[in-house]
């Protein structure tokens, strides 16, 4: 990073800092509060706060300085955004490209994103909608809320509680060790693959009518529950249920080695 | 004089007339080097209380130093890293309450268990590690 900084160039940012399609913004905060909104036509702005502004090539270097607190920039819609804060919060709005944030002790909130989301956060809760295209989230112990969301997902929450709604996922992997995750979330075709998994916590997936898959329910004894009408079970072992839903199709294994594990028609 | 012609005298008559016998010159100057003796041991061991005192003064206000200072290394990291610290503590609990059921029927299903824990907590730690620079 120091390398990187060196090498770069430095730019001004007033009153704006024009860039060419393809550019992408790299900010960072050590304690400063990050809010970047789409809206700019092909330029970054600053809308609150002050930075260190660097180049390198088609990337912009952006650092939070002096004593600012709460650093607003406005970028195109198209740019793609990489965000590393240390103590704030991060928060991304309508940006339509790739998002990449990795809040150490902060929330993170995303409105948007496309082709490939990752949020990682050390001590911070999560919030994520209306992304489309690869998604990963790694979290520990804060909550996370997946809405609106459409592509492939692989979730991390170690210890906190995740919730998923209106997803229509081709893949989905979801794993906590105490947490526990909720799902209202729709198979996108019959080669859908689904994982959702907890150690001690608890798996809900609801589902709408009409959904063609299997589900493999796998919990303790009388820990599995499945409510859908017109599923076929089929009890395997002392652990698992089987549920062939409609001509079955999308594969879906909701796991819990201590928890309880359900699967039901929203 | 015998001892009815001595006016009455109420200690005697108690003591029989121990404490009227006048004292050697020997035993009055070996009373005095005693005195002295333990008046010496007193000073001394003022002295070595005092030393004690001190040192253990010293010794704690060391320890209360280190300890805070230990203290603010431990929050100064605990704050870069609380989650992942938190995690791994969860992971390394649901990894300990395996342990107990290592034997029996589900012993493939615990080994399945174990290997699922180890991999989320590998993963918290690469992601933790590459926060920190490799520093942890």
């Amino acid at each position: 990073m120091m390398f990187t900084l060196a090498a770069a160039i430095a730019c001004s940012l007033s009153p704006r800092l024009a860039v060419t399609r393809g550019s992408t913004v790299e900010i960072v905060a050590r304690v400063a509060d990050v809010s970047v909104i789409a809206g700019s036509r092909d330029a970054i702005e600053l809308d609150g706060g002050t930075a260190d502004c660097r180049r390198l090539g088609n990337v912009v270097l952006l650092e939070a300085s002096g004593e600012t607190t709460r650093l607003v920039v406005r970028v195109p819609s198209w740019m793609s955004v990489k965000v590393n804060a240390s103590r704030g919060d991060v928060q991304v709005d309508d940006v339509l490209a790739p998002l990449d944030v990795d809040a150490l002790a902060g929330d993170v909130r995303i409105r948007g994103g496309r082709d490939r989301v990752v949020v990682k956060t050390a001590s911070g809760g999560v919030e994520v909608a209306g992304a489309t295209g690869q998604i990963d989230i790694s979290a520990q112990h804060r909550p996370v809320l997946l809405t609106g969301i459409s592509g492939a997902i692989q979730l991390v929450n170690v210890n906190g509680v995740t919730t998923m709604r209106d997803i229509r996922a081709t893949r989905l992997t979801a794993v906590t060790v105490t947490g526990e995750i909720t799902c209202e979330c729709t198979p996108t075709g019959e080669a859908a693959e689904w994982e959702m998994r907890a150690s001690s916590g608890a798996v809900r997936l609801s589902l709408p009518a009409g959904v063609a898959a299997v589900a493999t329910l796998d919990a303790p004894r009388h820990a599995a529950t499945v409510r859908y009408p017109g599923a076929e079970l089929q009890t395997v072992g002392s652990r698992q249920i089987v549920a062939v839903l409609g001509k079955g199709g999308a594969r879906i294994r909701l796991t819990s080695f201590s928890g309880a594990v359900s699967l039901y028609q929203r | 004089m015998n001892d009815d012609e001595r006016p009455f005298d109420i200690t005697r008559l108690i003591t029989g007339g121990a404490l009227h016998r006048p004292p050697s010159r020997d035993a009055a100057w070996s009373g005095i080097l005693a005195r002295r003796a333990h008046a010496r041991a007193r000073q001394r061991q003022m002295v070595y209380g005092g030393v004690l005192a001190v040192m253990l003064l010293a010794a704690a206000a060391i320890q209360s130093r280190q300890f805070l200072r230990r203290e603010r290394e431990l929050r100064s990291a605990s704050s870069d890293r609380p989650g992942s610290r938190e995690s791994i503590r969860v992971i390394d609990a649901s990894l300990q309450s395996l342990r107990g059921l290592s034997a029996g029927e589900d012993a493939e299903r615990v080994r399945a268990e174990t290997a699922f824990l180890l991999d989320i907590r590998g993963r918290v730690i690469a992601d933790s590690t590459a926060r920190t620079g490799g520093s942890e």
